[in-house]
C-alpha cells in the first residue's frame, strides 16, 4: 500500500498532539517514548537557522541575512532578553524582520511594522513558515533513519521544496 | 528499501510513501505527524489517497507464505 497524504501546515508553539500521541504508544512505544523526551528546542532553532541561510542565499527573494534589527535609528540583536536567530532584510525593508525562538519553543518575528512600506514583513515570514517546514520535515526524517536529499527553490514567490528520504 | 517523497509547496506537505508493507505507511505518517508536532509545526490532514503499490503487495504476500 503507497499513501499520498495532503496536510495544511502552520507554525505554532510545540505540542504533542493528544490522539496521534495515543496512536503511535500502540504502534510503536520505543518511538512514541522517545518523541515525548526529546527536548525540540535545539532542533527548531537549527531548522531556523538553516531556514534563514536557504532564503538568504536564494538570490531571487531579495531577502538578505543579518544578525539585527532595526527601526531606523537603533539596531538589535534581542527582543526582550531573548536573542536573535537572526534576521531577514529585503532591499524595499532593510530594517529586517528577526527571528525568535522562545523558551516554550515558539517561532516569533520582530519588526518595526510602522517602517514596512511594502509589505515586506508579511512576504519575509511567510516564505520562513514555508521554508522552515521543508527544514524541519528534513530533520525527522533524518532522526528516523532516512538519508534524505532536500531541494527548495522559489517559484512565483513560493517556497517549493521537495525531499526525498531513502531507508535500506 | 523504503522511500519517503514529499513536496511541499504553499503552506502545504503532500507525503507519497513507497515500498511500506500494509498499512505501515499509515504508521509512518503517524510518526512524522507528531514529530512536526513537536517541532511546532501544526498540521490537518486534508486528504489521503490511498494506491495500491505492486512491490508492497508482494512484500506483504511474501511475508504471508
Amino acid at each position: 500500500m503507497s499513501s499520498i497524504v495532503m496536510l495544511r501546515v502552520a507554525l505554532d508553539t510545540p505540542d504533542l498532539i493528544a490522539d496521534l500521541l495515543s496512536q503511535l504508544q500502540v504502534i510503536n512505544p520505543a518511538m512514541a517514548q522517545f518523541i515525548q523526551s526529546l527536548d525540540p528546542i535545539p532542533l527548531i532553532k537549527e531548522c531556523a537557522q538553516n531556514t534563514i541561510d536557504f532564503l538568504a542565499s536564494e538570490s531571487l527573494t531579495g531577502i538578505k541575512k543579518q544578525d539585527f534589527v532595526s527601526n531606523g535609528r537603533i539596531n538589535t540583536s534581542t527582543w526582550d532578553g531573548v536573542p536573535l536567530i537572526g534576521a531577514l532584510s529585503h532591499y524595499k525593508f532593510p530594517d529586517g524582520v528577526g527571528v525568535l525562538v522562545m523558551a516554550d519553543g515558539a517561532i516569533k518575528f520582530v519588526a518595526d511594522d510602522g517602517r514596512d512600506y511594502c509589505g515586506r514583513i508579511d512576504y519575509i515570514t511567510r516564505l520562513f513558515k514555508e521554508a522552515f517546514t521543508a527544514q524541519a520535515i528534513k530533520t525527522i526524517l533524518e532522526i528516523m533513519d532516512y538519508q534524505v536529499v532536500l531541494n527548495q527553490r522559489l517559484e512565483n514567490n513560493t517556497v517549493v521544496a521537495s525531499l526525498e528520504g531513502v531507508k535500506l | 528499501m523504503k522511500t519517503i517523497r514529499v513536496e511541499v509547496k504553499g503552506g502545504k506537505a503532500t507525503f507519497d510513501f513507497e515500498g511500506f508493507a500494509g498499512d505501515s505507511c499509515s504508521d509512518e505518517e503517524k510518526t512524522i505527524r507528531l514529530f512536526l508536532g513537536q517541532l511546532g509545526v501544526k498540521t490537518d490532514e486534508e486528504s489521503t489517497e490511498k494506491k495500491t503499490d505492486p512491490e508492497a503487495v508482494r512484500l506483504v504476500e511474501r511475508e504471508r507464505a
